[in-house]
């Protein structure tokens, strides 16, 4: 379980996060909404390491993850960024070894074990296929699914996910979030071949998928966690106009009850 | 197997040929029998039947083979440095002098000759220090003016190491133009090709060239994995700002003293990264030692054509490099069917 | 009668055994120890008999007190007399010298210059090669100690002796005519003319300063800060000298190239048609040929003495 205790993170002059408190346990999944510059990247950037609390605690179990070092912390916490400028010449199957990372030798030697679990993880999102094709010759679906890919590879209890749908076709989208989704409750096979559930976070801009995939969903608005609970808690017409400064319906899918969102 | 074993094979054999290119070919043609006789005779501790007046084993022991390592020595620092930091600034037209080091060298090597020094050992040996010095110096100017907090952003280094280059070249060119006799040599240094002859330059730039290009050697997954980023890197584990540091230190330490000892040799440390990556591929932990070996033997082969273009001339090697090392480079680029190689 | 024959006898003898005592000296070849500019220690065995030349100079040094046959190797720059263009061209003219041809020559000896670098020394000393360092002249009459030494270093001390002698005369001659005159005319003396609004001049303390001086003239330079001055052309406007001489005539400048310049036509060198080329290498080369050029000098200075 990775817990977030009273977390003030920023820059020197500038604080963005204001003691945001935060659980996410194994086999669940958190979607982190809220409009742009409310803190959600700044979120993951310090639970990952690149930022340094200014206040606060992270912890994974009992274990404080801002004195680790980063090859320690890289065992517990992955994460998927979105698909900026990709180097172009890495294969597919490259990539997602250098998921293995934190467990190689400086060399980077990889064992047959490690080629095992490159295959799996690229399996486990469909990439076999392509695994030596090079990853500016995909489509935006495959190369975010490539970065997931890669994050699998790490084999940390904690997944954290920076918009990763965020250039995608909705169809993408879809695809990217039940991964997501099964990352956290895998199947029963899945859970037998050896595969423990995720703690995994996502931030994420688009309100009408999460509560698809969403255990719980936190709501941040200007560096402060202001509601934390299930979808249907969270994603309320008045809550979320305040949040987004905008006047907002919601409206329920009669098939299945998920919330749709949109301006008034 | 095959695969990773064959660049390797390549690269050695042709730096083998070069090697014996650069120790048989000169103003004096050694033919492969008496080179052989000569070592022979050289390990026996006698004189070679071939050799009566001595002046061949003079010009093979005391020139064309502390030459030949020279040289082996610097082209392999350069190209090593120049692919160690095209993967750190993640830049393709990063070559190693990009923070400061050929200018700072340039600039002490400059001071230093204008000064009529002692005709004593320290006193000759008054340029190769002053110019490593002032390599140094420029890089440790470089990441002070670049640093932000703990960190040293990537950007903040270029333009860093461009305001120095330029203060430190300006700083050249006005001594040179306020000196009179000794503007000939500096330009000669400037241009590249090794100014002392015999084992001296080899010794003095052997340690700090084997230490940092060593640590290079280790370097390569790191370099790997920082293509995508200092974040992302830094979530996968890398140490990132400790590697960058390392990377720094150690191609300064290497390609200062390849600059101190054989003067400002362009393009080797540009080009040959770029030659090897079209042919096998961008993944440093072969790219470094492949590039190496590939600086080596350009620099060698590049020598023997300064050697000998235009004898008893010597032009300074650094342009020949660049003469022929660009349309070499153009032919490979035409060449390489592959688009991604970068 | 005998007592004549006995004290001639004893005279004969006393002479052949002090003849004895001075034959050994002169019969034997005299080692040779010497300190160099560079104040090493260098020493040779003999005379040197296979020379190499690393400057101009030098060369022509080696040639004046006959030892010319003695010189197995010349750098680059070495071009009088014109037999030096036959010898082997050893390098230096792109910067470094080719220190295997230096070593195939199996020279006893490298005479090196100013002009040579201390690497380059210590390259041919690391070679095994016994090196002479000959600094160059300061004031004109330092030539004649740089004759001796060449004369020593190769075994030609007489005609070195002689050859100072005969310049000595030739320069003493060349003062004393000009002391005559009290008129001194002004001379410009044109190292680079390719910028026409800034030529280059040889300033204070130059050999062409000092024997335009001793040729009875007066250098526009001399009031400059650098040896190697440049100077405007609102100053020489001012300064009007009575002569041109174009050093630069060897790379082609011309009296009249420069009499088409723009602005120079008020000179009244121009006007005079006092415009005259001169082989730099007279005076910029220090060997006995400068005295070749003072002579030269001082007939375009005053010609009026020297019909």
């Amino acid at each position: 379980m990775l817990t977030v205790h009273n977390l003030s993170a920023g820059y020197k002059e500038h604080e963005i996060l204001h003691e945001v408190s935060l659980e996410v346990s194994q086999g669940s999944v958190i979607a982190l909404i809220g409009p742009n510059g409310s803190g959600k990247t700044t979120l993951i950037r310090a639970i990952s390491g690149i930022l340094h609390p200014l206040n606060g605690k992270i912890r994974y179990q009992d274990q404080d993850l801002t004195k680790m070092s980063a090859q320690d912390r890289s065992r517990l916490i992955a994460v998927v960024p979105q698909i900026r400028s990709l180097p172009p010449a890495f294969s597919v199957y490259e990539v997602v070894a250098l998921g293995r990372t934190p467990h190689l030798n400086w060399f980077g030697q990889t064992s047959n074990r490690d080629d095992e679990i490159i295959r799996r993880c690229m399996a486990q999102v469909n990439l076999l296929d392509l695994a030596d094709r090079n990853i500016t010759d995909l489509s935006g679906g495959e190369q975010q699914r490539v970065l997931l890919a890669r994050a699998l590879a790490q084999q940390t209890p904690v997944l954290l996910m920076d918009e990763p749908t965020a250039h995608l076709d909705l169809q993408y989208q879809v695809n990217f979030l039940e991964n997501a989704h099964r990352l956290a409750h895998p199947s029963p096979e899945e859970i037998e071949s050896g595969f423990a559930p995720r703690a995994v976070l996502v931030a994420i801009h688009d309100l009408n998928l999460l509560a698809r995939f969403a255990d719980q969903v936190a709501l941040m608005v200007e560096g402060k966690l202001v509601k934390l609970g299930s979808p249907n808690e969270v994603l309320q017409a008045d809550i979320l106009s305040e949040a987004y400064h905008l006047p907002l319906t919601t409206l329920p899918d009669p098939s299945n009850g998920h919330l749709a969102i949109f301006p008034k | 197997m095959k695969n990773t074993a064959r660049p390797f094979l390549i690269c050695i054999l042709i730096l083998i040929a070069a090697m014996l290119l650069s120790v048989l070919v000169g103003s004096v043609f050694i033919p492969l029998t008496t080179l052989a006789d000569l070592v022979k005779s050289a390990l026996l501790g006698q004189t070679s039947a071939l050799d009566p007046s001595g002046s061949f084993a003079a010009i093979l022991f005391k020139l064309r083979i502390p030459r030949m390592v020279l040289l082996i020595l610097v082209g392999a620092a350069l190209a090593g440095s120049g692919s160690a930091y095209q993967g750190l600034f993640r830049n393709p037209l990063a070559d190693p002098f990009m923070i400061g080091v050929s200018s700072g060298a340039g600039a002490g090597a400059v001071i230093a000759m204008s000064i009529q020094w002692p005709y004593t050992t320290l006193g000759l040996m008054a340029v190769p220090i002053s110019a490593f010095a002032g390599a140094v110096l420029a890089v440790l100017v470089v990441t002070q003016l670049a640093r932000v907090g703990k960190t040293i952003p990537t950007t903040n280094m270029i333009l860093a190491g461009v305001s120095v280059s330029a203060f430190a070249s300006a700083l050249t060119s006005l001594l040179m133009i306020n000196s009179t006799g000794e503007l000939r040599r500096a330009i000669v240094w400037l241009m590249g090709g090794s100014t002392l002859t015999g084992w001296n330059p080899v010794l003095s730039s052997l340690p700090y060239i084997l230490i940092g290009l060593t640590v290079l050697l280790f370097l390569g997954h790191p370099l790997n994995v920082l293509q995508f980023g200092d974040e992302q890197a830094q979530q996968l584990g890398v140490p990132v700002q400790k590697v960058r540091m390392v990377i720094i230190l150690a191609a300064t330490l290497a390609t200062a003293a390849a600059v101190a000892n054989a003067g400002v040799i362009g393009f080797v440390g540009l080009v040959i990264p770029h030659v090897v990556r079209m042919l096998w591929g961008g993944d440093y932990r072969r790219l470094l030692p492949l590039s190496m070996l590939g600086g080596a033997s350009l620099l060698l082969i590049t020598d023997v054509v300064a050697r000998t273009i235009v004898a008893p001339q010597e032009i300074p090697v650094g342009i020949i490099t660049a003469l022929l090392g660009a349309p070499f480079f153009l032919w490979v680029l035409k060449r390489t069917k592959s688009q991604n190689y970068w | 009668m005998k007592k004549f024959l006995h004290v001639s006898l004893l005279f004969m003898l006393l002479a052949s055994l002090l003849a004895g005592c001075a034959a050994p000296a002169s019969q034997s070849a005299e080692a040779i120890q010497v300190v160099d500019g560079l104040e090493r220690a260098v020493s040779l065995d003999e005379p040197a008999q296979r020379i190499v030349s690393m400057a101009p100079s030098v060369t022509e040094l080696l040639f004046a007190v006959g030892a010319g046959d003695q010189v197995v190797g010349r750098d680059s720059f070495s071009n009088y007399p014109e037999s030096v263009l036959d010898l082997p061209d050893v390098g230096g003219s792109m910067g470094d010298f080719s220190f295997e041809a230096i070593t195939s020559l199996n020279p006893d000896l490298v005479i090196a210059a100013e002009i040579n670098t201390p690497e380059q020394i210590k390259s041919l000393e690391d070679l095994g090669i016994t090196v002479y360092y000959l600094n160059n002249p300061v004031q004109f009459d330092d030539l004649y100690p740089c004759i001796e030494t060449v004369g020593a270093l190769s075994g030609h001390e007489q005609q070195a002796a002689e050859l100072v002698d005969s310049l000595k005369t030739r320069v003493e001659k060349v003062t004393q005519t000009v002391a005559v005159s009290s008129y001194a005319p002004v001379v410009f003396y044109e190292l680079d003319g390719s910028d026409p609004a800034k030529p280059w001049t040889s300033g204070p303390g130059t050999f062409m300063d000092q024997i335009i001086q001793m040729a009875g003239g007066i250098n526009v330079g001399a009031s400059m800060q650098d040896a190697w001055a440049q100077i405007s052309l609102e100053q020489l406007l001012v300064a009007d000298p009575d002569l041109i001489l174009l050093g630069d005539a060897a790379y082609g400048m011309t009296p009249d190239q420069v009499a088409a310049r723009n602005g120079w036509q008020t000179l009244k060198a121009i006007e005079n048609g006092k415009i005259y080329e001169f082989n730099d290498d007279l005076a910029s080369r220090p060997g006995p040929r400068m005295v070749d050029g003072l002579e030269e000098l001082a007939k375009l200075i005053h010609p009026e003495l020297f019909e």
